[in-house]
């Protein structure tokens, strides 16, 4: 590593060098530094909100939120003190207060922290009697579980450029609306769920979940809607799919998805889904047969369409849900089985 | 008189080398009282980025959102002598070598709005000011994306705050009730009133005719929120986008409007450092100030009155006495932002050093006087103003100003001392700006010189 780039200060008494650029933030948690966060997420801006890492840094004349603040050299950092802990379960504390829980579909990294830091709810009462209702069929929003982190909006301004949510209103007054107070139907919305990824809370989340998160199963897998390869978390419970989730940070997409990939399972279990080949029978109707005997009936046909007709006669067209395996074995068909070049892939248009 | 030496740095951007001793003592009038004549020079010693022609270049901002309630020298100001103001913005430009100014204007100051315009159309005739100056646009505010400056959707949420400052507050003084300051009503300019909402950053400059020196001066009409005043949410709402006030450093000074170099002082510091620089004022910088004096009192306006004057002086020799010959129960020494008072400590001088030893601060030395209301409705009053005007960024000044606010009205308490103590602590050290480090200070002050039942300990 070139050291020009490298900036080198004091964390907790200690040495540390970080990348030129990077915050206090990443570098605790480089070195393994406990800092609590609810509005940071790495894929957005900082924000400095939720005050939550706040940390004492020499000659500031308060407390700076180490999400926000950038390592410089010689900069001498403490991140745990007395003083600091009791603002931050302060801060927790004045959260857990406003927050009311949510339906638990989604982890609430709220009480996760608070639990953490051993401290709940105070007896201060906060009237929050927003409720929102909307009309599209995969987001709901729970303005109760609301702590005003501005995650959901930064993500729809920063990574998706939809700008479909805004914070409007101040003080006590403050929430959080799909723009003009629209349905997402009736905005920009892309329906990515991007917004319920970041939310810390859980105050965002999918209409269409059906079991609290606690109860289910994830299994990593690849998202098969198109080539990209997005890593998908499957939630199950009890053998069924009952959401669809993405871990930032993890393949190619870092916990990106689009509305068909976190949203489009209902397939999975439903009625009408094909879970056997069909073939024709005599009297022209489908029925179920095995793999064996349609890829057969393939071959045959095939091989009658080349006899009679000519090797070009026959065409491949990939979709483009394949991968690039899954195109090359095909085309790989084409040249040696069949004989022909003509070969397309619907991902090229 | 200072010595005029011209530096000639890009085109026709210059700097004149002036003696600023004469603002030594001069704080800023705006609530803070941050010397201002470190200002000028930090804004000065920035390097030049970019030129005016290509909107770059360093800013002059005269912040006039004038909302801290009890205040309504700046309106007065603007009212009577917008010129002496932009004079002072011009010396300043000068001075650091800015081409650009711009006032960022209280919506609610509709006649200071027609004064101001007046007044620089006079000083772009003499040759002042750039062709072109007095061009006007808006800035947001809280209703929403994109800011809608006709949009009244604030009123209620103001007014039912602090509707007692207007019943009781500067009542005789002439003008619109919205001098009173404090409450973010929206835009006053009514519908169909359409402002540009693009910020004029490129508009041309030409050098003034007189002078020779280009300095154009464009009016922003403000985004209606208190919170637009604190400096950094003033340029958020300049560039159109929620004021939410921007985490310092860096400081306007060092990157401020679209990233420039600004030097932004109040309307009343601008005023006092062209008296002082033309030697229009003879005395020392920061021994006068302009009082804002409003409440129970005979004769409430705006006066000028020496630095160290008591409360009771000024009441007696330019209120003309307390309304009936009532007894004070409560004040205000500084504008909403510096607490309450009990009537017992009227004879506090009103400076830096007498305040703090009543644990507080000259704030926009805007003095309110109350005869008979209950000096914690006074308190909550404000708790509760604050916890409305709260940008809503920061968790502990959206949710402390909340709880104390809803602690002082008597309809929740803080379980303990403990936890109140930790709840104004966390204020103190973990909010973004200066509205959630001193709304605590109501309490605290509370506390130390009122008992529960509003009897002076």
């Amino acid at each position: 590593m070139n050291s020009d780039l490298n900036v080198s200060f004091e964390l907790d008494g200690k040495t540390v060098e970080v990348q030129a650029g990077e915050t206090l933030l990443a570098a605790c948690r480089k070195t393994c530094t406990e800092v609590p966060t609810l509005c940071h997420d790495d894929r957005l801006d900082p924000y400095g909100g939720c005050r939550m890492c706040l940390v004492e840094l020499e000659g500031a004349p308060r407390p700076v939120p180490a999400c926000k603040t950038t390592a410089a050299k010689g900069m001498k950092v403490t991140s745990q003190s007395p003083m600091l802990e009791r603002v931050r379960r302060t801060m927790a504390e004045m959260l857990m207060t406003e927050h009311t829980s949510g339906n638990g579909v989604q982890v609430d990294g709220l009480e996760e922290c608070a639990k953490e830091l051993g401290v709940g709810a105070m007896p201060i009462k906060f009237e929050n009697p927003r409720t929102w209702e909307d009309r599209n069929r995969f987001l709901a929003f729970d303005p109760g579980a609301c702590i005003l982190c501005d995650r959901c909006v930064r993500y729809c301004d920063e990574v998706m450029q939809c700008t479909a949510l805004e914070h409007v209103g101040q003080g006590s007054e403050a929430f959080i609306q799909p723009t003009d107070g629209a349905s997402f139907l009736d905005t920009s919305c892309e329906l990515c769920g991007g917004c319920i990824s970041t939310c810390p809370t859980g105050a965002l989340y999918e209409k269409q979940a059906t079991a609290p998160i606690a109860e289910t199963e994830a299994t990593r897998s690849v998202c098969t809607f198109c080539g990209v390869g997005c890593v998908l978390d499957i939630h199950t419970k009890d053998g069924k799919v009952v959401k669809i989730s993405s871990e930032e940070g993890s393949g190619p997409n870092d916990g990106h998805l689009c509305n068909k990939g976190r949203f489009a399972w209902q397939f999975i279990h439903h009625k009408d889904r094909l879970t056997h080949p069909l073939v024709r029978n005599a009297q022209g109707e489908l029925e179920e047969t095995t793999w064996e005997i349609a890829y057969s009936r393939v071959v045959e046909g095939l091989s009658a369409v080349k006899k009679k007709y000519g090797a070009d006669s026959i065409g491949f067209l990939a979709s483009s849900r394949c991968t690039n395996e899954d195109v090359y074995a095909l085309q790989k068909l084409a040249r040696s089985a069949v004989g022909t070049n003509n070969v397309h892939s619907c991902a090229a248009t | 008189m200072p010595t005029h030496k011209e530096v000639k740095l890009a085109h026709y951007v210059r700097i004149v080398v002036m003696d600023l001793s004469r603002l030594d003592g001069l704080r800023g009038c705006g609530g803070a009282g941050f010397p201002a004549a470190f200002k000028w020079n930090a804004v000065r010693d920035e390097p030049l980025v970019g030129t005016p022609e290509m909107g770059g270049g360093k800013v002059i901002v005269c912040n006039a959102d004038e909302g801290e309630p009890g205040t309504f020298k700046d309106g007065w100001l603007f009212r009577e002598q917008p010129e002496v103001v932009l004079r002072g913005m011009q010396r300043a430009a000068e001075f650091a070598g800015a081409a650009r100014g711009y006032v960022y204007l209280r919506p609610e100051y509709v006649d200071q709005l027609e004064s101001l315009k007046t007044a620089i159309a006079s000083l772009v005739a003499s040759g002042i000011l750039s062709e072109g100056s007095g061009a006007l646009w808006a800035g947001a505010g809280f209703a929403g994306r994109p800011a809608k400056p006709h949009d009244t959707g604030l009123d209620d949420v103001a007014l039912s705050a602090l509707d007692w400052f207007v019943e009781h507050g500067a009542k005789g003084l002439q003008g619109s009730k919205t001098e009173h300051g404090g409450l973010a009503t929206g835009h006053a300019f009514g519908e169909g009133l359409a402002f540009p909402l693009t910020p004029r950053r490129s508009d041309p400059v030409e050098p003034a005719s007189e002078t020779g020196f280009a300095f154009r001066v464009d009016i922003c009409i403000g985004g209606g929120a208190y919170i637009c005043g604190e400096e950094t949410a003033l340029l958020e709402s300049m560039e159109g986008r929620r004021p939410q006030p921007r985490h310092k450093p860096p400081y306007p000074t060092q990157a401020g409007l679209w990233g420039l170099p600004t030097l932004m002082n109040n309307v009343e510091t601008f005023w006092w450092a062209e008296r002082l620089l033309s030697g229009e004022f003879e005395g020392e910088g920061g021994t006068h100030r302009l009082y804002s004096l409003s409440g129970d009192v005979n004769q409430p306006g705006v006066y000028e009155a020496p630095v160290g004057i008591t409360a009771q002086e000024l009441v007696d020799q330019f209120g003309g006495g307390v309304k009936d010959g009532a007894e004070v129960s409560c004040w205000i020494p500084g504008g909403a932002a510096t607490g309450v008072l009990p009537g017992s400590l009227l004879s506090t001088s009103l400076s830096s050093k007498g305040l703090k030893e009543v644990g507080t601060a000259p704030g926009t030395a805007a003095v309110v006087i109350f005869a008979k209301r209950d000096p914690r409705d006074v308190a909550a009053n404000i708790m509760q103003f604050f916890a409305q005007e709260s940008c809503s960024q920061c968790t502990p000044c959206r949710l402390g100003c909340r709880a104390v606010a809803s602690w002082l009205s008597g309809s929740t308490a803080f379980p303990d001392a403990d936890t109140e103590e930790r709840w104004l602590e966390s204020m103190e050290l973990g909010s973004i700006c200066g509205l959630g480090f001193t709304a605590p200070l109501v309490l605290r002050l509370w506390r130390r010189w009122f008992s529960e039942s509003g009897v002076v300990v």
